[in-house]
């Protein structure tokens, strides 16, 4: 039924109309297999191989794995890189460990897109004889992890203070940026951007910016960003305070920044999600007990709604550690627990992994499985 | 021919019981069925051939055989009366199935023989019918999971025509893959 070079089951008036058609629903087809599958089908046939890299099906594979996101847990932060992915109802569904990141130390999982993955380390400083090391650069990795891909990012400009990253994907499938500021001279408050595409594969200096994020290391490990619908979207800090947000900065693919304010004063435990394709902040008010949930409509006006408030159930004396949405859910990881909010309905599920693996500063991002290569 | 003059005036919930237009849909061996327009219509290229007014007394489909034509007709009859009867079902993400009542008939509707499956994916693809397409496809790509690449082209008996040094190579690359 596949085969377009030899005989066809049935005869056709219209040979090329089969042969066309063929070739659509066997991607159609391979389109929906898990992609460890596909891994193993390029060896089939030079057709089905073709087939399985072309940039249309890798296209149309990404078109129905995003129908269908789930949750990737990475709940270990030591040694091997070993990631969870489960569906929102604590059923572990695939555990896949990353090889060649067996050496690399502390490893800190930032973002998700679109199938890829961003990971950060501080590289270890091994003749390093004083205790306290001074973190100031850090590697910057994209990997798939269904394809087990994984690249390293050339190393940025020198930076003499703390750098800040944050990762867009986009406008076409296989195309990301990394947008990095970094500060040329240790007393003085100059910032610089550059900013890495994929597609060059080199960092490129966009000059003087006016605002730095809050640092990485301030946010709870190191997801202190999140990139909705064309735009990178980060926090920047208070006046005078370095860990509670004050307003939040975007820029789009073209490199346009912009500052949004806050719709209300927050504490350091707010974040920023992905709700449904807008920019949401989950801003938890530990003394209340209390979440409050907005979205921003239109990214060109500071016009917020509060989609909900609703009391969590956990003690402010419990820290969040990580927060990540996935359609109408929003995922709470505290040092104690792991609890889904529902939007919807307005319920809270505790999930319980502790059979499946050991936490220890787990993170949580939505994750679909897709093609896409990290390396061009 | 007889005009359709009288229709203007029919109230349309008489319309709905007595005069359910019928289109005829015939098979690629001659074999015609008559059907309810509506439920012709789940098919976009029926819907399109009766839009354009092109359908007058039957509709000849040369690539569809009466045996698959009166199962596709099954699957469009079904489908009609559960859109016709229900709220669209809502895919619950925290769950393992979905609440669509079809699931069930949808699952018994594919098990049938592999050349029969087949057939009904060329039918869906070229009658264009979503729903039928996408169940047949996506039960194909279930068969697929799991299944070692030699028994894929046995299953679907398609040639190697790699060479046993480039077949290495490819494996190699992917090694993880076939574990």
């Amino acid at each position: 039924m596949f085969e377009t070079g030899s005989k066809p089951i049935r005869k056709r008036s219209d040979a090329w109309y089969e042969v066309e058609s063929a070739e659509d629903i066997l991607a159609d087809i391979l389109s929906r297999v898990p992609i460890k599958s596909l891994l193993a089908f390029k060896s089939v046939s030079k057709q089905w191989r073709r087939l399985i890299e072309s940039s249309t099906f890798i296209k149309l594979q990404l078109r129905w794995s995003l129908e269908k996101p789930n949750y990737l847990i990475y709940p270990y932060m030591d040694g091997l890189v070993n990631l969870y992915q489960t569906k929102g109802n604590g059923e572990i569904i695939e555990k896949i460990t990353l090889f060649g990141c067996e050496d690399i130390y502390a490893l800190s999982l930032l973002c998700s897109c679109n199938g890829l993955l961003c990971f950060i380390n501080y590289p270890f400083v091994p003749d390093s004889n004083r205790e306290l090391v001074y973190l100031i650069d850090f590697d910057i990795r994209i990997c798939n992890p269904a394809t087990h891909e994984v690249y390293l990012l050339p190393k940025g400009s020198p930076s003499e203070k703390k750098i800040s990253i944050g990762v867009a994907f986009g406008p076409k499938p296989w195309e990301y940026k990394v947008f990095r500021f970094f500060h040329p001279k240790y007393d003085s408050d100059d910032i610089k951007c550059e900013v890495y595409s994929s597609i060059t594969g080199s960092w490129r200096g966009i000059g003087d910016v006016q605002y730095c994020p809050i640092g990485i290391l301030y946010c709870p490990l190191g997801s202190n960003h999140v990139y909705v619908n064309g735009k990178i979207y980060w926090f920047l800090p208070e006046e005078g305070d370095i860990i509670t947000p004050g307003s939040i900065l975007s820029v789009d693919i073209e490199e346009n920044f912009k500052v949004i304010s806050l719709p209300d004063e927050v504490t350091a435990h707010a974040f920023l999600v992905d709700l449904e394709g807008f920019l949401s902040l989950v801003a938890v008010y530990d003394d209340d007990q209390v979440v409050d949930v907005w979205i921003l409509h239109d990214s060109n006006e500071s016009n917020w709604e509060k989609k909900c408030s609703d009391y969590v159930p956990f003690s402010c004396v419990d820290s969040i550690n990580f927060v990540a949405a996935r359609k109408t859910e929003i995922f709470f990881i505290t040092s104690d627990q792991y609890l889904i909010y529902n939007l919807d309905n307005g319920t809270w599920t505790e999930l319980d992994f502790e059979d499946d693996f050991e936490s220890n500063l787990p993170v949580v991002l939505p994750y679909t499985e897709s093609l896409l290569p990290c390396e061009y | 021919m007889a005009s359709s003059s009288t229709s203007v005036v029919v109230s349309n919930k008489e319309k709905e019981n007595k005069n359910t237009k019928k289109v005829t849909l015939k098979s690629s061996d001659g074999e015609s069925f008559e059907v309810d327009e509506s439920v012709a219509m789940e098919s976009q290229t029926i819907k399109h051939i009766i839009e354009d007014g092109c359908a007058n007394n039957e509709i000849p489909l040369p690539n569809v055989t009466s045996g698959i034509l009166s199962r596709v007709i099954e699957y469009c009859k079904k489908h009609k009366e559960a859109a016709g009867e229900s709220e669209p079902s809502v895919t619950s993400y925290t769950s393992n199935s979905t609440t669509n009542p079809l699931t069930e008939w949808d699952t018994e509707f594919v098990k049938v023989d592999q050349n029969t499956l087949f057939d009904l994916i060329l039918a869906a693809n070229y009658l264009d019918i979503k729903g039928l397409l996408d169940l047949t496809c996506k039960t194909v790509a279930d068969m697929m999971k799991g299944k070692t690449p030699q028994e894929i082209r046995e299953t679907f008996h398609i040639k190697n025509d790699y060479t046993p040094e480039e077949e290495a190579e490819v494996r190699k690359e992917n090694q993880w893959a076939f574990e």
